[in-house]
């Protein structure tokens, strides 16, 4: 190290200088609660699905869950773009109060339609098991065209979008 | 993260490996004290790790607050962010000669981004736009065809590879030039590629016409006939 000269301290004041500047960033605290989303039957989603139209994605979140986290600004990002695609988040066992919190701070703006499912028994009925993330992508016709188990990325989700948009 | 990105990984980082070791019988690091390989994954990493926390900041999550999610490489890699952590780490790490190590690595480079690629498509991810060319393959479960353009990328960067270490090898370049050309390719291959990729933002053309503008001026600027100019310029004749 010591052929570094000053670099130990060099490195330690610009770690302090990003902390301070990503603090400055920070939404992490702060979240007003909105509304806790509306509970939905596994029926009751899929004739919203097939009667709409319009292909459909569904993404199965949690608030306890971390990588639902990580892909939220994604989707909501997506929503906002993709007008032709109707988006629902289904929040899955989880309590209203920790839902609605998890909506004020991700999903505030996003045109989604926020559902939600208690017991979680209607990811499992469309075959995704009961992990969390996971995202159904549905054509105009109603027919699942692809389960996606897990984190999201980009280019996966622009690659299902433009294939239930054909 | 997900298996299928370790495996497109492991396959670029082959791809790397493969070409240190080819080129190395032929002595292409020569005049390079670095140890390439080292120096290499060294870069790729910190590449990852800066790529990871400008993919969190651009969309809003602090890493300060969530460091928890720095690990969750699956919901996103800033290209831009993860190329120039890496290039600029490979420069710290060769900055006592960089010009060489840099000619010396260039070639391996291109040679993991093919593999990096083609891991990308074998693991049954990653077609592109529509097409009904002969070639075009449909993704399971799907009866619409595509362009395979991770293979398109592959092979033209494989191509740049093996080219420009044969070339390199037999004509023995002015120092630069290597790196201006894998570059240049590097940043060519994106651009070609790009209108056939499907995005929900568009790539950042802006760092691939970036990088094959400094390919090129590298490789002018590296040619005999420009330094024996600016040579006689600065005598004065």
């Amino acid at each position: 190290m010591s052929t570094l000269g000053g670099m130990p301290r060099r490195i330690a004041s610009l770690l302090i200088a990003t902390a301070v500047v990503a603090s400055a960033c920070s939404s992490a605290s702060g979240v007003t609660p909105g509304d806790a989303p509306d509970p939905v039957t596994y029926d009751e989603l899929i004739t919203e699905i097939s009667t709409r139209g319009e292909p459909t994605v569904v993404n199965v979140w949690a608030s306890w869950c971390l990588p639902c986290r990580s892909e939220a600004p994604l989707l909501a990002t997506a929503a906002s773009t993709r007008d032709a695609v109707h988006f629902i988040a289904l929040n899955v066992r989880d309590n209203p109060t920790d839902a609605a919190a998890f909506i004020a701070r991700y999903y505030a703006n996003a045109p989604m339609t926020q559902l939600a499912d208690r017991s979680g028994q209607i990811p499992i009925a469309l075959g995704g098991g009961r992990g969390v993330p996971i995202t159904f992508f549905f054509d105009a016709e109603g027919s699942l065209v692809r389960t996606h188990l897990g984190i999201i990325d980009e280019p996966t989700l622009a690659f299902f979008l433009d294939e239930i948009q054909r | 993260m997900e298996f299928t990105l370790l495996a497109a990984a492991a396959v670029g980082v082959a791809g790397f490996w493969l070409m240190l070791r080819w080129e190395a019988r032929r002595g292409n690091a020569a005049g390079c004290s670095l140890n390439l390989w080292d120096a290499g994954l060294t870069a790729v990493a910190v590449g990852l790790l800066v790529g990871r926390l400008t993919a969190m900041l651009l969309v809003g999550i602090n890493p300060i607050a969530d460091p928890a999610q720095i690990m969750l490489v699956r919901s996103g890699v800033s290209t831009a962010g993860a190329s120039i952590g890496a290039v600029l780490m490979f420069a710290f790490l060769a900055r006592r000669s960089l010009l060489p190590a840099a000619d010396a690595i260039g070639p391996a480079v291109l040679a993991g981004l093919a593999g990096w690629h083609v891991g990308c498509r074998v693991t049954g991810s990653c077609l592109g736009t529509v097409s009904s060319l002969p070639w075009a393959q449909t993704l399971a479960g799907s009866n619409i065809t595509r362009h395979p353009v991770e293979l398109y990328a592959a092979g033209l960067y494989l191509l740049g590879a093996v080219g420009i270490a044969v070339w390199k090898q037999r004509g023995r370049p002015p120092l630069g030039t290597t790196t201006g050309l894998a570059l240049v390719v590097a940043g060519g291959v994106r651009l070609l590629t790009e209108p056939m990729r499907i995005s929900l933002s568009g790539g950042p053309v802006w760092l691939y016409t970036g990088a094959v503008a400094i390919g090129i001026g590298l490789v002018i600027s590296a040619h005999p006939w420009n330094r024996t100019w600016r040579a006689r310029r600065a005598a004065g004749g």
